[in-house]
């Protein structure tokens, strides 16, 4: 039976750019999320955020970080020249992908797809506003301009295609787009193409940025945020949560077939045991009160390649620190798991909720467990919520050597992703 | 595994020019949308398949989450000296994100029927073939007795125009020009290229067991470049 493992892996996070910095800040229990810096949100509602630390992109930067691949500097300097770097997301996919390919130990000639999820298509207003007659736009202004490709907006594709220009995959790839649950299904997606032998190895994971004024304009709007402008603004499972924080970022995994990877002498990092999706068909912002659709999908994660319930040691929860969110996954876990007292997280306090990428960012943080023996704390719960009656693991990280984690992602519209990840040395 | 398309509804570029019908999404879905979950609901009532459950998946190919200028408009229509959240987008409507989420009809389709089973979004060019191809692997492991695929996209969107200016030079046989209100008007070319597709795809060892009626089967599909191929032969 052929079996996809996990031998690369790359994050970009409000830790900063590497899986290091992700792995080292959660380990060392820290938390990431704070004013925004890379505009002036200072009139919004919404002023705090899990951002990447990193102002402004630009492609001298880029290309540094990009070192290593051979179309490294080409990539960042046409990606800067298209406008495509006032896209957030774009950098982050590209050095996400780029770390992933490099810590799988770049492996040659393989033709390896993607497997991408990616948020928002980004308006760029600074291109309207010049047309804008304060009543309409008048196209006319712009129509003898050379337009590069990323005038307007950003398409839903912009990253990931830049991905395979820049690791020269030529296989055809895949957009993930089920909002919050999108990175999840993303790995999912590659774990099926692997099983089924459509592919060998695929380049999968997610990239999202809200943190530009649409973005935080519309969540705004929208009330999903914590009202409070404060670094705690997500506080996970605690009686006093009131909202999300809103992050931004990106993972990136090489997921390959388990024996050609032992073949090649790649390091593996852990196994996908399975795999569960499924969907509340409840609400389109709220999810289902029981929890029972979440739960199905975390039973479908285990029962894919008949994994036993009591040998899951940690679940990373999709954990919003949203009022509804909380108290139903909990049902779910304890409905999936039996009851079995397991250790809870979500690092969503940490680092934000990354949207499209959160279930990407999240799997990267499972691999911490397997690799440190250290399961990520949550930060800024501190006050357990009665109506969240699971072994929440605080803002102390815990050590503990585990043998089969999940990995939660809920998204908007009630599309659920489990994931199942196993130690390298766990028994399918 | 073979898989058999037992049910199709479509809504054409002349379908779509008509207004949607009236309903309880409409605050959150686009024209195309609403015509998208209409033809959707309709398939799956064509295949007999329209109690809830958690055996059929639901599997959507879109082109993105796109932001459309006419609700844009709010965020250019003040001072820009006072900064983007005063100029405009304090005045975006509540559902402005939820409206532009490119999973939003999935989610209310899904809400609609009670789908509860397997299911996934996909963006970008191909993304129609590629909700039908993870709809057949989905029957293929069983995951589900049977999926609802739906594609739609639109290229009459003022903001999707706007882009191919570039396309206007290179290619030539896109015209974009002024039209009410500023926006681009659509070509003959764009509003052909607007629709929704929607199909229900069941395992065909399944039907054999139910005796549902098949029309066509589905042998096989390939991505070929940037292409999805699907092969569809009379059952």
């Amino acid at each position: 039976m052929r079996r996809a493992v996990i031998t690369g892996a790359g994050a970009v996070s409000a830790f900063g750019v590497g899986l290091a910095a992700l792995f080292d800040g959660l380990a060392e229990g820290r938390a990431a999320v704070g004013p925004i810096r890379s505009f002036d949100a200072s009139t919004f509602p919404v002023r705090v955020a899990g951002e990447v630390p990193i102002a402004g992109i630009e492609a001298q930067w880029l290309a540094r970080e990009l070192n290593g691949i051979s179309k490294g500097a080409e990539i960042a300097h046409a990606a800067a020249a298209d406008g495509a770097l006032r896209d957030r997301k774009v950098a982050f996919a590209l050095l996400a992908a780029a770390e992933a390919w490099r810590d799988a130990g770049t492996p040659p000639g393989l033709d390896a797809r993607l497997s991408f999820a990616a948020g928002l298509e980004q308006a760029f207003l600074e291109d309207l506003a010049p047309l804008w007659t304060g009543h309409s736009v008048d196209w006319s202004k712009d129509a003898k301009a050379p337009l590069p490709p990323t005038r307007y907006r950003s398409t839903v594709d912009l990253g990931p295609r830049l991905v395979a220009k820049l690791l020269s995959l030529r296989a055809p790839f895949f957009i993930h787009a089920s909002a919050c649950a999108g990175g999840g299904l993303a790995v999912a997606h590659a774990a099926t193409l692997i099983e089924r032998g459509e592919a060998e190895m695929v380049l999968c994971g997610g990239t999202d940025s809200m943190v530009n004024p649409l973005g935080i304009g519309g969540l705004s709007r929208i009330g999903a945020p914590s009202p409070r402008n404060e670094p705690d603004a997500c506080r996970p499972f605690d009686r006093r949560r009131d909202g999300l924080a809103v992050g931004e970022g990106a993972a990136a995994f090489i997921v390959e077939e388990e024996s050609l990877a032992r073949s090649r002498g790649a390091r593996i990092r852990a196994r996908i045991l399975g795999w569960g999706s499924t969907q509340d068909g409840y609400r389109a912002t709220a999810p289902l009160p029981d929890g029972s659709a979440a739960r199905r999908a975390m039973e479908l994660a285990l029962r894919r390649h008949g994994v036993a319930a009591n040998r899951v040691g940690y679940v990373n929860a999709h954990g919003t620190g949203t009022p509804l969110n909380d108290p139903a996954e909990s049902l779910a876990i304890n409905g999936a798991l039996k009851g079995a007292t397991v250790p809870v997280s979500s690092i969503k306090g940490a680092v934000g909720h990354l949207m499209s990428a959160s279930g990407a960012i999240e799997l990267a943080a499972c691999l911490l467990t397997f690799e440190r023996g250290i399961l990520p704390g949550t930060a800024h719960h501190r006050e357990l919520d009665p109506d969240c009656p699971i072994d929440v693991i605080g803002e102390t990280p815990r050590r503990a050597q585990v043998e089969v984690v999940l990995s939660n992602s809920f998204g908007f519209g009630g599309q659920n992703v489990t994931i199942a990840l196993g130690h390298p040395e766990a028994a399918a | 595994m073979i898989a058999a398309v037992v049910a199709t509804a479509l809504r054409t570029p002349e379908a779509i020019q008509a207004d949607p019908p009236a309903g309880r999404h409409a605050r959150f879905l686009d024209r195309l949308g609403l015509h998208a979950l209409d033809a959707g609901l309709e398939a799956l009532a064509a295949a007999k398949l329209s109690a809830a459950s958690d055996r059929i998946g639901l599997f959507v190919g879109t082109s993105g989450l796109r932001p459309r200028w006419d609700e844009m408009r709010a965020a250019l229509s003040g001072p820009s000296a006072a900064g983007p959240w005063e100029a405009g987008l304090r005045k975006l409507h509540p559902f402005w994100m939820l409206q532009h989420l490119s999973n939003n009809m999935h989610a209310l389709l899904s809400m609609e029927a009670g789908i509860r089973g397997e299911g996934a979004t996909f963006g970008g060019a191909v993304s129609g073939a590629e909700a039908l191809q993870a709809a057949t692997r989905a029957l293929h492991a069983n995951a589900v007795d049977a999926a609802l695929v739906v594609a739609y996209d639109e290229a009459v969107a003022a903001m999707v125009l706007a882009r191919p200016g570039e396309l206007t030079r290179e290619l030539g046989h896109i015209e974009v020009s002024s039209g009410v209100d500023g926006n681009p008007q659509p070509s003959a070319d764009e509003i052909e290229n607007s629709g929704a597709a929607t199909s229900v795809v069941q395992a065909v060892s399944w039907l054999r067991r139910t005796a549902a009626p098949g029309s066509a089967v589905l042998l096989s599909n390939a991505t070929q470049g940037f292409v999805s191929v699907v092969r569809v032969e009379v059952f």
